[in-house]
């Protein structure tokens, strides 16, 4: 197998532990820091890009990585035509509908305001659900939605709570619980079949 | 600025041309005619074959006169439609090839206007048929000058045979949930007996030259719903989307009132030729 690999992979804390996974499949990565874009493994035959979260599926889709690594819900929000092989199982946390500690559920009907970076799985949600609400856009801190009135409840990626509880703000509803996953792009997968079994396998 | 259109200076549009022309030759030498369809047309004609990809996936608008009309999210249902409500003066079988531009509704990384370039063989139901329209695809890859393809196959007796859940999870790329991953590979994973291990030993037989070329997956569910027989992409290493696609109809034309069978692909031009303006061959 000469032909080289190359690896898409989230910057913050899911890389530590991909890098770990791909240590297993005996892929182990010379050192770097933390600026660095584009990694090597010890024999040169991978190559790790260091991408946005929300870029990873992207580069998979398109063919310029072969492999990736990402969140379920970049997954379930993009819904890239990738193949998901494998469920990394760490980086875990819930996509939940959170609002003020004193506003009750009950207040969740027609015509609310949620705050989220997920519209199209906010969309989705509530739309299984018969309620029409109204979607805010947002990039980052949705906390900040809720607690300043831009809206009343926020649909946002929660992993311990400390923060929501840190802003007056409680989990209302999980939407769906996510962790890191393994992706290949179609055509890789299907011209690399042993290859891709080989990545399942561990 | 509008996005997901194509604008083609002269340079490239000649080069292009000169694709083209190696390609227009190959049909044009196994006997193919030309056709094209209304841009256009009523929804309600164009989309009784249609499932709920092309449905969602079109583009639509309500005309002067208040027809809901609809661009042609591809060419093999518009050909059915066309020649289904002219059947009296045509004569079966017939070798059609089309190169024309398909529409489609934003979506993130695709196109909304789309050159394809295809061909469907309408009247015939045997192996025969459906190697030698693989052949006319292979002829065509080898005369732009793809070399190092895969055309991979597979047949939708072996999906009927995975759960409805298998199906769904094939479906959505979600190999995970998949209970058993169908094998790929070449003809020594087909079942004894199944249509696609005849075709692979007739093919092997008759073209040992391209064995090679072809490979099998047991696990091939398609975008579009109206295939019944095989079903194939072609892919070539390092492109990351798939360049063209194909398969056996042979229910879609009744649902314009002509009950024929038929077979055809299409290939995406745009991937097609940005591969080959990458290797400048």
């Amino acid at each position: 197998m000469s032909r080289l690999l190359t690896i898409g992979l989230s910057k913050g804390y899911l890389m530590k532990e991909a890098l770990k996974y791909f240590e297993t499949v005996g892929i182990i990565a010379e050192p770097y820091n933390d600026r660095q874009l584009i990694l090597w493994d010890t024999t040169h035959q991978v190559r790790f890009l260091i991408l946005r979260p929300t870029d990873v599926p992207v580069y998979v889709q398109q063919g310029i990585v072969d492999l990736g690594v990402t969140g379920l819900d970049m997954i379930r929000e993009e819904e890239p035509d990738v193949c998901v092989i494998k469920d990394l199982q760490f980086g875990a946390c819930r996509l939940s509908v959170c609002g003020d500690v004193n506003r009750p559920l009950s207040e969740l009907t027609h015509g609310v305001r949620v705050a989220t970076k997920f519209t199209h799985c906010t969309q989705q949600y509530f739309e299984t659900l018969g309620i029409k609400v109204d979607i805010i856009k947002l990039y980052g801190s949705v906390e900040l939605a809720a607690i300043t009135g831009l809206s009343d409840f926020v649909v946002d990626l929660v992993a311990t709570g400390k923060t929501l509880e840190e802003n007056g703000l409680k989990e209302q509803i999980v939407i769906f619980e996510s962790t890191a996953q393994l992706v290949a792009n179609p055509v890789f997968y299907s011209l690399h079949f042993e290859q891709i079994k080989r990545f399942i396998a561990k | 600025m509008i996005h997901g259109i194509s604008e083609i200076l002269p340079d490239q549009l000649s080069r292009r041309q000169d694709i083209l022309s190696s390609i227009r030759n190959v049909f044009e030498a196994d006997h193919f005619q030309a056709i094209t369809t209304p841009t256009f047309e009523p929804i309600d004609a164009l989309s009784k074959g249609w499932d709920q990809f092309l449905k969602t996936s079109s583009i639509q608008f309500i005309s002067d006169e208040g027809t809901h009309m609809v661009l042609r999210p591809e060419m093999t249902s518009s050909i059915a439609r066309l020649i289904c409500s002219r059947k009296d003066q045509l004569k079966l079988p017939l070798h059609l090839y089309y190169m024309e531009n398909v529409f489609r509704r934003k979506h993130q990384l695709r196109k909304q206007e789309l050159f394809q370039i295809g061909c469907e063989l309408i009247g015939k139901d045997d192996l025969d048929t459906d190697i030698a329209l693989l052949q006319v695809l292979v002829k065509i890859l080898r005369s732009v000058g793809v070399n190092d393809f895969k055309i991979e196959l597979g047949h939708v007796e072996h999906i009927k045979q995975l759960s409805v859940a298998d199906q769904a999870a094939l479906r959505q790329g979600m190999m995970v949930h998949v209970s058993t991953l169908p094998p790929i590979g070449d003809a020594s994973i087909l079942p004894k007996g199944s249509y696609l291990s005849r075709l692979a030993a007739q093919w092997n037989a008759r073209f040992p030259e391209s064995k090679d070329i072809l490979q099998y997956n047991l696990g091939k569910v398609a975008s579009i719903a109206y295939y019944t027989g095989i079903m194939f992409d072609v892919l070539i290493e390092g492109v990351g989307a798939v360049v063209g696609r194909g398969g056996r109809y042979n229910d879609l034309l009744s649902a314009y009132g002509w009950n024929e069978p038929a077979v055809g692909f299409a290939i995406e031009f745009d991937q097609l030729a940005l591969f080959l303006e990458k290797e400048n061959v």
